[in-house]
């Protein structure tokens, strides 16, 4: 059994004007203790994915599928029994340290809340014991901080103070979107390795949502791309990275700066991302893909497994080669 | 005020001079103006006192207020009380239920609301509880007793209610769909620790600041409801006195009016700035 | 009697600030269209158009004037003086033997011209008040709106019954008086928005071009105004009406023997206890339809000259 298994999850919004899929039936499990990435651009469904297997959807919002924890059904599930899990086995991070916070409650409330919830403590000691996470996420005057109201801190000591909250109940998934974006970039490479160490010492499963390749190399031991609300590749960090199958993630790739390879010249993918409202027929990457065959503007290509536990969704096999582009 | 035409006693019968100039040296009224307004302001500012009325000789503007002014605060803060707690919870439950059937009914209500302003309410009130049912006397107060307290109540605080209500409301939706109310969700918080924990401080910021205006609001309705449930409060001193040009007694009101306006606006804005952490003095 | 909903107005401010230039003509047709697709106001449009055909039409409907007395049925009101098509009382009489029907034809007109000149009035002040005082900005600015504050934390319907009482009760006073009122909330959005817009390139140009303050005020910044100013007018309309409603409701407003809607709600609220319930419902009803009228009229031009949702 696995920790974390999705299946054939779709979440869709219901709009004025209609109903728009913003995740179309997409499947994975995750391990204990694994780093998991999910990447793609805004819009492409990999926020709200997880937030679907939270219950965390807006209120126009409609998952089906399954998402199963520890073998536990969590969509339909009441939200008195969710809120036994959420929080608990699995936290999130979200992405705005500067909102996510309650601006009108103490860096302490916020904190004890979930352990007096939680874990049954009195306040005392779970007022201890957030001193003591806001030190193991290596925040400075601990003891000092915990006692201010979150305007009064930066960014960068906000995120920590979210992953100190998401940490304090030792869950066995720490879901973080985007934990980074919103940070300066110095910042941001404290925050990784913050991440990665922490994740470790507490034995839990990481998955990290990001639109950035640099983040994912790092930590992650696997990882998803996702398209327009499908994923189109997953598999290994080095499998993706040094032999992807998939245009997208070819692009992606090609977009992203190198440290091992600084000649490199960056190629942006052509276009822009597609509005979920009106998505191209077919594959909705084909108005973008240097691949494209005649099927991809006709029929989606489904995920399929090849032989190494890759998979991938796209009709074309052949190797993928950086094409010049005319009059250069 | 003095620029107006007319005096206090100006009235059909022409007095004779000698009786006008001995009446006017009474009142201290053949003083120079700023004499006139010096002995005013030492008086309320070193005794309270704000002066004999001009128009009662045996009352003094101090009479006045005190006879009228403790039914106006009892029915008002009655009134107040009810639009604020009515107002708020109406806004709560139709912000968690929203697009619900209550959400509509209380949405509509605040809408019809508008159109009800405390001098149409009090008649339908009459025509409902006292014609129809027969259950309130239509007027009158008899000591504060509570069947005269109910239709004054209603009457002034039910356009307020319905204001609040629909701030709250509206200020509820935006606070529960916000960031820190999603990372709420997300530690596994009940929706009652959520609604009352986490959004209840920041939704109410802005129904406070709506509290300012209610307030004075709600002393200029009750001109209209002592006039027309006859409940004695100072509103009806106001009126007559200003139809009867006994400007000590419009000054009295006005000044104590204004006084008490000020006053409850710094009430809120020292509960604006206890609830709201950004603000520190 | 009421806020407008402030929010949404100042939301809709920056809203238009922010709106590109260029566009501004498709922005008006754009909104009538819009406007007229908004079902609850083009109905309120219907409703309000039949309300004032009513009231200039009414005296060629009726043989009686809004003062006359009809001796025949005193004395016997509350039988003869129902409304009925054969007394040709259509609305019944007032307590005196007056012609209600002919009293709120009247009491009609006397209400919209308050709503209306009063608005104008606190609409034209605002403006020009808040359009100095963004324009200038520092300590010009500061000094003004400080001015607004203090009025605005004035019981305002005191204030308005004493000019009424020392001035005497007049209409025009009464026209003032609203107007002299209203114009503080008008001010301080106008502000806002001239912040906005004398940051914009074509001010500076006008300023680099030569022209001076009163030019740039007038041809450039009240122009981009317009919008927000059309809307808050529109809702303003129904509170003057409220306010003069209240006021007559005292006593205190249009004097006999003209009328207006609240000095009849008062006459027929005074009436309540015999049974003469016509005397105030009939009233009322154009009230409430008038003033539900004005509010969806103005919601309506609000949504629909709002740029946000496009």
């Amino acid at each position: 059994m696995n920790l974390f298994e999705v299946k054939d999850l779709s979440v869709d919004f219901k709009t004025l004007t209609g109903s728009v899929k913003a995740v179309d039936n997409i499947s994975f499990n995750i391990g204990k203790a694994e780093t998991v990435a999910i990447v793609g651009e805004s819009g492409s469904g990999k926020s709200q994915t997880v937030l679907a297997a939270l219950g965390l959807l807006a209120e126009n919002g409609v998952a089906t599928g399954s998402v199963k924890f520890e073998g536990q059904e969590l969509l339909g599930l009441e939200t008195k029994e969710l809120n036994k899990i959420r929080g608990n086995q699995i936290s999130m991070v979200f992405q705005d340290p500067m909102t996510s916070l309650n601006p009108f409650m103490r860096i302490s409330s916020q904190m004890i809340e979930v352990l007096t919830l939680h874990k049954g403590m009195s306040k005392t000691d779970a007022l201890k014991e957030s001193i003591r996470m806001l030190d193991a996420v290596r925040l400075p005057d601990a003891k000092q901080v915990i006692t201010r109201f979150p305007h009064e801190l930066s960014g960068g000591m906000r995120q920590r103070v979210m992953i100190a909250i998401a940490l304090s109940t030792e869950p066995k998934i720490l879901i973080a979107d985007e934990p980074t974006t919103a940070l300066d970039v110095t910042v941001q490479a404290q925050m990784l390795e913050l991440f990665k160490g922490l994740t470790k010492d507490f034995g839990a499963a990481l998955i990290l949502i990001t639109h950035d390749l640099g983040v994912v190399a790092g930590i992650a031991d696997r990882m998803m791309v996702m398209y327009a609300g499908r994923l189109v590749e997953k598999g290994t960090i080095d499998e993706l990275f040094y032999s992807p199958h998939h245009p997208y993630t070819f692009g992606l790739l090609h977009s992203t700066p190198h440290v091992d390879n600084p000649e490199m010249r960056l190629e942006p993918i052509d276009g822009l991302p597609p509005s979920l409202e009106n998505l191209p027929s077919g594959c909705a990457f084909h108005p973008r893909c240097d691949f494209k065959l005649d099927r991809c503007l006709i029929e989606a290509p489904p995920l399929h497994k090849s032989a190494n536990g890759r998979s991938n969704a796209c009709f074309y096999k052949g190797e993928l080669v950086k094409r010049s582009k005319a009059g250069e | 005020m003095h620029s107006a035409p007319g005096g206090p006693f100006t009235s059909e019968r022409k007095l004779p001079e000698q009786v006008l100039a001995n009446i006017e040296a009474k009142y201290g009224l053949d003083q120079p103006y700023y004499k006139q307004l010096t002995n005013y302001v030492v008086g309320i500012v070193t005794k309270g006192d704000f002066g004999p009325s001009f128009r009662y000789k045996d009352r003094s503007v101090n009479d006045v207020i005190a006879q009228g002014f403790p039914v106006t605060l009892k029915y008002g803060i009655w009134s107040f009380i009810v639009a604020v707690s009515v107002g708020v919870s109406l806004g709560i439950v139709a912000a968690i239920n929203h697009n619900s059937v209550f959400d509509y009914l209380a949405v509509g209500f605040t809408i019809g609301a508008q159109v009800l302003p405390n001098f149409v309410m009090a008649p339908i009130l009459v025509i409902i509880f006292t014609l129809w049912l027969g259950w309130l006397p239509g007027g009158g107060w008899n000591g504060g007793q509570w069947q005269y307290l109910i239709m004054p109540v209603i009457a002034l605080s039910t356009s307020y209610m319905a204001s609040i209500a629909r701030i709250m409301r509206s200020s509820m939706l935006e606070v529960l769909n916000s960031n820190f109310i999603r990372t709420a969700k997300a530690k596994g918080l009940s929706n009652r620790q959520i609604i009352f924990k986490h959004a209840l401080k920041p939704a109410l910021l802005p129904v406070i600041s709506y509290l300012g205006p209610t307030f004075v609001l709600m002393i200029t309705g009750s001109v209209v409801i002592d006039i027309y449930f006859s409940t004695g409060g100072i509103g009806r001193e106001f009126v007559n006195a200003a139809l009867n040009r006994d400007y000590s007694v419009i000054m009295g009101i006005t000044i104590l009016m204004g006084i008490l306006t000020i006053t409850f606006n710094m009430v809120v804005d020292i509960l604006y700035a206890w609830i709201d952490p950004k603000i520190r003095y | 009697m009421m806020v407008i909903g402030s929010k949404k107005i100042t939301q809709m401010a920056q809203n238009m600030a922010n709106y590109e230039q260029g566009k501004s003509h498709s922005l008006w047709v754009d909104a009538r269209r819009r406007f007229f697709k908004n079902k609850a106001a083009l109905i309120s449009l219907i409703v309000l158009t039949l309300i004032v055909i009513f009231s200039f039409g009414a005296p060629y409907v009726t043989p009686w004037s809004n003062e006359e007395i009809d001796w025949s049925i005193l004395g016997s009101i509350n039988e003869k003086g129902m409304p009925s098509i054969a007394s040709k009382h259509y609305f019944g009489t007032d307590d005196l033997g007056r012609d209600l029907f002919a009293r709120v034809a009247q009491g009609t007109q006397i209400s919209l011209m308050v709503g209306f000149v009063g608005a104008f009035i606190a609409v034209i002040v605002g403006t020009l008040y808040g359009a100095v005082a963004g324009y200038f900005g520092g300590r010009i600015d500061s000094v003004m709106m400080r001015i607004v504050d203090i009025l605005m934390s004035i019981p305002y319907m005191f204030v308005l019954i004493l000019l009424l009482v020392v001035f005497g009760r007049s209409i025009i006073m009464l026209f003032v008086g609203l107007g002299l009122i209203s114009w503080l909330d008008m001010s301080r959005i106008v502000r806002g928005q001239t912040m906005v817009i004398k940051n914009k390139e074509f001010i500076e140009a006008a300023i680099a071009g030569g022209s001076n303050h009163l030019t740039i005020i007038t041809r450039h910044i009240i122009p981009n105004l317009l919008g927000i100013v059309i809307v808050y007018a529109s809702l303003l309309v129904p509170l003057m009406i409220l306010t003069e409603s209240f006021i007559s409701f005292l006593g205190l407003g249009v004097q006999e023997p003209n009328t207006s809607w609240g000095a009849l709600i008062s006459d027929g609220a005074k009436t309540v206890l015999y049974e003469r319930l016509w005397q105030l419902f009939i009233p009322l009803a154009f009230f409430v339809a008038g003033l539900f009228s004005f509010f969806f009229i103005g919601d309506g031009l609000r949504d629909a000259l709002d740029p946000k949702d496009r």
